[in-house]
């Protein structure tokens, strides 16, 4: 026997362990989540050709009217479901809200897929920026918590992610509750969290340059101020929250989380 | 229940096993092994419909190799060591431990690029065309990877490839 052929055999004899029973349920869930995403991107994709054109058509027929209105930087920063996309540091903030129209499907006055104010649309991948109520009387000081989350058919958000404070007030000035990207089921999911206070630009620092987040006002509650970073940002460091004048805000708790 | 979900129900309860061996020898890890077994069959579920009449164990196979494979295509997971084991490849291996010990460890003193070529082309049996489409890699590149792992392992290069193990799998269809 030669040498490779001991490797082979030593790389198809059985491992030390036992292979885990894998959850069959969990796998399809998911695996359905992801089709589902693929369709809806398939047809977002196409809708975007249509408010393309529609944006365009506008604007062509702006400028017959009335000359100057229309900004082409408007069809440029388009991104999935015809919102501003999030294509690396930016500094303007999203107006990518809008009211949500599914209602909780669950009956329960509190939870993850029960949306409180608008859902914002980050532009990436389809993912959805919202916040839900939380009623737990081991979080006294905590009465909602920021969800990124995925859209099914029927346009209900579903989180992936959920993040809240728990520690102190919810409502502090300051950064809370910030959650890495992390992989969900094969979904690499985006940075996000929130602040409070008058934010007008948020940053943070990955692999030795600074990066900006995208944010969104909170419907709710203007104070609140959610905010994500692009995919592939890298790991992230130095929260730092800015205001109107340049000036750096209160940090509150401007770790970065994971899990 | 529908047809399909059936269908992969005993697609994945005959093949999961085989995916966390395949991930473990590419990872080493037992526990990132499983969870890149469970990926692997939540993005086969995700295609089903598509792949269910073709070979769905080397779409899977494909997807446990490229998630695993992603990794090391980032900068800070990308490292190459030159060292060779401290030890040549054991003669006898009639010791179940020792051999396992001595495959992980000797796995582990590859480069990322490396340790994939090895497990794709010796434990797969994938001929180089098919682990160079697997890994983005070109052929040059996959014989290269192939050599000096071989080398590393100390092993002979040029050593006659078995015929088709009972394990053999067959190509990837992307």
């Amino acid at each position: 026997m030669t040498n490779l052929d001991d490797l082979k055999d030593a790389m198809a004899a059985p491992p030390d362990f036992v292979p885990r029973q894998i959850d069959l349920g969990t796998v399809m869930a998911a695996g359905g989540r992801v089709r589902r995403r693929r369709r809806l991107a398939v047809s977002t994709a196409s809708g975007l050709a249509v408010v393309a054109l529609l944006v365009g058509g506008a604007q062509f027929a702006g400028h017959l009217t009335a000359g100057n209105q229309g900004s082409p930087a408007q069809v440029a920063n388009q991104g999935e479901d015809g919102q501003p996309a999030s294509n690396g540091a930016a500094s303007t903030p999203p107006t990518n809200t809008r009211p949500t129209t599914a209602p909780p499907t669950d009956g329960s006055p509190t939870g993850v897929d029960t949306v409180l104010g608008d859902v914002v649309h980050t532009g990436i991948n389809g993912w959805l920026v919202y916040a839900s109520p939380i009623d737990n009387a081991s979080l006294p000081n905590t009465h909602f918590a920021v969800n990124l989350g995925l859209a099914e058919p029927d346009g209900t958000p579903t989180s992936v992610v959920a993040t809240n404070e728990n520690e102190g007030s919810d409502r502090s000035a300051g950064f809370h509750a910030t959650e890495a990207a992390m992989n969900v089921n094969g979904e690499v999911t985006l940075a996000f969290g929130y602040y409070v206070g008058p934010a007008e630009r948020i940053t943070a620092t990955a692999g030795g340059e600074t990066v900006t987040a995208k944010h969104a006002t909170w419907s709710e509650d203007p104070s609140v101020v959610m905010f994500w970073f692009d995919l592939g940002t890298g790991d992230l460091s130095g929260l730092t929250a800015y205001g109107s004048d340049g000036e750096k805000l209160e940090p509150g708790k401007n770790e970065v989380g994971v899990g | 229940m529908a047809r399909g979900d059936d269908e992969f129900v005993e697609f994945a309860t005959a093949s999961s096993a085989r995916l966390q061996h395949v991930a473990y020898l590419l990872t080493g890890n037992r526990h990132e092994a499983e969870d890149a077994a469970q990926t692997a069959l939540v993005r086969t579920y995700a295609a089903w419909q598509r792949i269910r009449r073709n070979d769905a164990y080397a779409y899977a196979r494909t997807v446990l190799a490229n998630l695993i494979t992603d990794q090391w295509r980032r900068p800070y997971r990308e490292y190459a060591t030159e060292e060779l084991p401290d030890r040549p490849v054991p003669r006898d291996l009639a010791d179940d431990v020792t051999r396992r010990r001595w495959l992980i460890g000797a796995l582990d003193r590859l480069s990322p690029r490396e340790r994939a070529v090895i497990v794709l082309r010796h434990y797969l049996d994938l001929p180089e065309t098919e682990v160079a489409r697997e890994l983005s890699l070109s052929v040059g590149t996959i014989k290269s990877l192939n050599s000096r792992g071989l080398a590393k392992l100390r092993l002979e290069a040029d050593a006659p490839v078995p015929t088709p193990r009972k394990n053999q799998e067959s190509g990837a269809r992307r």
